[in-house]
């Protein structure tokens, strides 16, 4: 058998290491990732932050309580990744003594900022369920840094549509849903600074949860997308829907229900979004929240 | 942005909703009502793509979700045929059962398109059931944009999509034929890019399916036919208390298959595992590019 040659660069170096886990604790704190001094180092051999997973899991699980949470990165070292903010893999809720969680996937976030070597990244986590969040989760970062500048290889194509463009990202506020049958429900504005030089928002995402698992709660909605900045501002597109439970006992499903687009708009300078969220269906309780999430690149 | 670039010039993407909407038995629905309809955006030449979503009202004890979808245009783009399933419900077995959540199926398309023409959205549900699902298009345009190949394995690439006829497997019958389906091709011929399918049962069985199945495609046109596939199997129930999981239970295999003009496709679909009772569907279906277009 004739093997073909593996098209892996020698001179490539990419690896990972891992920030946490960290208890985010039962109130909606902001909680530095590692403790009050966590931090993670950037590797000798790195050129390249390249991108996180980030990861979430319960501790215990209660009734009518979701594991969510949201964050961001930062460095002292004058490092230019910010703003990078993101939100944690979720995790349902659930309720009685038989049911049980969806696993949790940590979440890639294509990031490709240069870094130097030593220098440090922190990073920071906060809960945003909208039940009483008693039960601590566990945030995790595990980063993916190369020599990507200097060997000329980057992500993966199947992580990242733009390999080697650094990204910024930027999350909106956590928000309570009103029932379908009032219309979209808007979230607090929010803005991103893309310089004068211009730049591009690559991605648009949203997550919509309901903390109280109840039967005949439906999932599924739709995201708009607008901003006075954006020539090509208002959009919309449709929420991956929450796994849904038939009875008094039983959980929900929030595995893959981050709905991320990838999209190209320009704009330049401070770009404002004033975002919302329609739910599908009228409910008889409306215990649900939604998030939204942007993705761009400056010129 | 390399790998968004098409050209030199204004670039972007436009994005588009329409839905949900709820079927009712085994109608045909149009997505947003009678006289529901997407635009296409100002500036926008392509249609890049779109993710079906499903979207279940509530569960019902022993009945699963599934429908099929199409999209079509009065204003003269060279759309049909695009079908398409949406993402399977799977079935529930009492009252303390739940369910996956439901993410989108993104099918490429890529078809040029003129600003302020419209594109229909149509649903069938292929089962009447007490509780009925909700279904949703969305819509990506692009100006002067491929998509990356993380969503497209052939970026820019217009591509047609045909789905057949719903067909019931049984364990002990063997392989299962679904009726015979066609599409054309260019005068030049074309490819198939793409075999895959769906296969799920329609009410909850106890430990009655692995849930795995072999699809068979064939095509007396096509001379690399016929190709067989495993597919992605739904998740088995252990008791009247479970249900079938169903997340990725829509397989696609990308392929490449040349063919002329006319083509006729032959499926067929064997089920293994074990169990008695059974009550299942399964549909197969076909992307694939004419030449010269």
């Amino acid at each position: 058998m004739v093997m073909t040659e593996q098209p892996v660069e020698v001179d490539h170096m990419m690896g990972y290491k891992v920030l946490g886990d960290t208890s985010l604790g039962a109130a909606t704190a902001l909680v530095r990732i590692g403790g009050a001094a966590g931090a993670q180092e950037v590797p000798a051999w790195a050129d390249t932050l390249l991108g996180i997973y980030a990861h979430l899991s319960p501790s215990t699980l209660l009734t009518a309580e979701d594991t969510v949470a949201w964050g961001y990165l930062e460095s002292d070292d004058g490092m230019s990744i910010k703003p990078f903010e993101f939100i944690y893999s979720p995790v349902s809720g659930i309720v009685g003594i038989t049911a049980s969680a969806n696993a949790s996937k940590g979440i890639f976030y294509p990031i490709n900022a240069p870094v130097r070597p030593l220098s440090k990244i922190i990073a920071y986590g906060q809960q945003m369920s909208g039940g009483a969040g008693t039960q601590p989760p566990y945030a995790s970062i595990t980063f993916r840094f190369s020599n990507s500048r200097a060997s000329g290889q980057w992500n993966p194509t199947k992580d990242d549509p733009l390999p080697g463009v650094q990204r910024y990202r930027k999350v909106g506020t956590y928000t309570a849903v009103v029932d379908s049958a009032a219309g979209f429900t808007p979230e607090a504005v929010y803005q991103i600074n893309l310089g004068s030089g211009g730049g591009v928002i690559t991605e648009m995402a949203g997550m919509a949860t309901d903390y109280a698992v109840l039967a005949g709660t439906a999932g599924g909605g739709t995201f708009q997308f607008k901003s006075p900045d954006v020539p090509l501002l208002p959009q919309t597109f449709n929420a991956n829907a929450f796994g849904m439970t038939l009875g008094a006992t039983g959980q929900f499903d929030y595995t893959d229900i981050i709905t991320r687009r990838i999209c190209h708009m320009e704009a330049e300078g401070v770009t404002q979004f004033e975002n919302s969220y329609l739910q599908g269906q009228a409910q008889a309780v409306a215990t649900g929240d939604f998030i939204t999430m942007v993705e761009f690149v400056r010129a | 942005m390399s790998a968004l670039d098409k050209s030199p010039g204004v670039k972007g993407t436009v994005y588009r909703t329409i839905g949900p909407t709820a079927l009712h038995d085994t109608d045909t629905k149009r997505l947003g009502g009678a006289a529901g309809t997407v635009t296409v955006p100002s500036g926008m030449d392509t249609l890049l793509g779109i993710w079906a979503h499903l979207d279940p009202s509530a569960l019902a004890d022993d009945e699963s979700q599934a429908a099929w979808g199409y999209l079509d245009t009065e204003d003269g783009f060279n759309l049909k045929p695009f079908e398409f399933p949406f993402p399977v419900q799977g079935a529930c077995g009492s009252t303390t059962t739940y369910t996956d959540s439901m993410r989108g199926e993104f099918y490429p398309v890529n078809c040029p398109v003129v600003p302020g023409g419209r594109i229909n959205a149509y649903a069938t549900a292929y089962e009447a059931a007490a509780q009925e699902p909700f279904c949703s298009v969305t819509y990506m345009f692009g100006k002067n944009i491929v998509l990356p190949k993380m969503l497209d394995d052939h970026p820019g690439r217009h591509r047609w999509r045909k789905i057949g006829h719903a067909a019931t497997t049984t364990v002990a019958a063997g392989f299962q034929p679904e009726a015979q389906y066609q599409f054309t091709l260019s005068a030049n011929g074309g490819a198939i890019t793409e075999v895959g399918g769906i296969y799920w049962p329609t009410t909850q069985t106890v430990a009655a399916w692995a849930g795995g199945a072999t699809m068979q495609v064939n095509s007396a046109d096509v001379p690399v036919m016929p190709m067989e596939f495993n597919m992605n199997a739904f998740g088995a129930a252990l008791a009247i208390t479970s249900a079938h999981r169903s997340r990725d239970t829509i397989t696609r295999r990308p392929c490449s298959a040349f063919g002329e003009r006319v083509v006729h496709i032959d499926s067929q679909l064997v089920s293994f595992g074990g169990g008695a009772e059974l009550t299942g569907l399964f549909v197969s279906m076909v992307e694939f590019v004419r030449r010269g277009e």
